[in-house]
């Protein structure tokens, strides 16, 4: 084989299909490097969001070469990069907080005592949304959730009861009575700034809790879009006020109607009838208890 | 005026690029708009995040399968200082090219 053969090979053969296997591993390559320096953040949930963040990114680029080079000023920018975020976790956090932002009265049917459940429909409805709301989905974030049922059937238990979960985990739980922020009754229009502060202020928050929402507070709370996991606590059997459209951003929709229709069938009528009206005196007691120490504390 | 993070050039590029009005600006995106590297884009948005002055948040076509990109905008409350500072700049520049341009008539003398 003469030199003007080996060198026409390399120059029209393997240096051309060289170049083009370079070119078909450069995005593969790009991705695994964009995953190493989110991962050199030294931030478990910094790493995440930006590894998410620049591998979209990179998708969207055109080319073969310019990921590669996308994924290496990443990686020269990491000193400064780990630096910022150094310096962001410094910082306190901007803004007013949720507390300042949203009201803080509650329903008069909350009780801030631990919550006890009574029945086995508001174990199920409460286990069912724990493990929705812990365990959601990374990818499927800025979620609704909807926990409904006509009125007595222990939601605000429900909700007490997963109150007390989050604090006890150390998670940053906020509680909104519906009543006095947005509903049928208080259109509020909630203007760009005060979109911006919500959602500046949730950023932190593990669990939003919104009690007696209508239709009209799911409207705003799908408008806001706010960052945090939301759960909604809304009456069925609720003239006008039923929620009957859900947003695009709903979650999971835990409706203890059918779930006490089911637990009544498999313990028989009479059994259930007689469990429920137990823990309605139990729930009216506690009631009356609170409600005559707050007087006392009143006067 | 005074600001809660250093101001620099790079700063003011990334503050003007989210005046700009699109609604799905992402760091890329910025960083091709203002023709500084991606890598140098990333460190300015988590300052101006970390003082309040820009919101993210994630994609939220749901159709869209993957990763998601984080889009950045303005807080309201901040966009009269945003426009103040590209302001300062400009006014700033303009002076130094004025002073170090001026055309000197000497030689026509």
């Amino acid at each position: 084989m003469t030199v003007e053969t080996i060198v026409f090979m390399a120059t029209a053969v393997i240096l051309p299909l060289l170049l083009s296997e370079f070119g078909d591993w450069c995005p593969w390559l790009a991705k695994r490097l964009t995953r190493w320096t989110a991962r050199r953040l030294g931030d478990a949930q910094a790493a995440e969001r930006y590894s998410e963040e620049w591998l979209a990114e990179l998708a969207h680029l055109p080319g073969k070469l310019s990921h590669l080079l996308t994924a290496t000023s990443y990686l020269l920018a990491l000193p400064r990069i780990r630096w910022s975020l150094r310096s962001t976790r410094r910082t306190a956090p901007a803004g007013p907080s949720l507390d300042e932002l949203l009201p803080r009265q509650i329903a008069t049917s909350w009780d801030s005592r631990q919550a006890t459940m009574r029945f086995a429909p508001q174990a199920e409805a409460a286990f069912g949304l724990h493990l929705a709301i812990v365990h959601d989905n990374p990818q499927v974030r800025n979620r609704l959730h909807f926990l409904m049922g006509p009125p007595g059937c222990g939601k605000t238990t429900v909700a007490r009861w997963l109150h007390d979960e989050f604090v006890q985990e150390g998670k940053k739980i906020h509680y909104v009575w519906a009543g006095a922020w947005i509903n049928q009754d208080r259109p509020l229009h909630v203007s760009a700034q005060m979109r911006d502060r919500l959602i500046q202020a949730s950023q932190g928050v593990d669990l939003l809790l919104v009690d007696e929402a209508d239709q009209a507070t799911v409207q705003a709370l799908a408008a806001l879009r706010l960052p945090c996991p939301v759960l909604v606590l809304a009456r069925t059997c609720w003239q006008f006020r039923e929620i009957t459209n859900f947003p695009a951003s709903t979650g999971v929709v835990v409706d203890m109607g059918p779930i006490i229709d089911r637990w009544r069938a498999a313990l028989g009528a009479d059994q259930a009838d007689r469990e429920l009206v137990e823990a309605f005196v139990v729930a009216a007691r506690d009631r009356a208890q609170r409600q005559a120490s707050t007087s006392y504390r009143a006067e | 005026m005074s600001y809660p993070f250093r101001v620099t050039d790079a700063t003011v590029d990334v503050v003007e690029a989210l005046l700009s009005g699109d609604d799905e600006l992402y760091g890329l995106k910025i960083a091709k708009s203002i023709g500084r590297p991606s890598g140098s884009v990333v460190p300015i948005l988590m300052r101006l995040e970390a003082c309040g002055w820009v919101l993210s948040e994630w994609e939220q076509d749901e159709s869209v399968r993957g990763p998601r990109r984080r889009f950045y905008r303005l807080h309201a409350d901040h966009v009269g200082a945003a426009r103040r500072l590209v302001g300062e700049r400009k006014t700033a520049s303009a002076t130094a090219v004025s002073s170090t341009l001026r055309p000197g008539l000497g030689g026509v003398r």
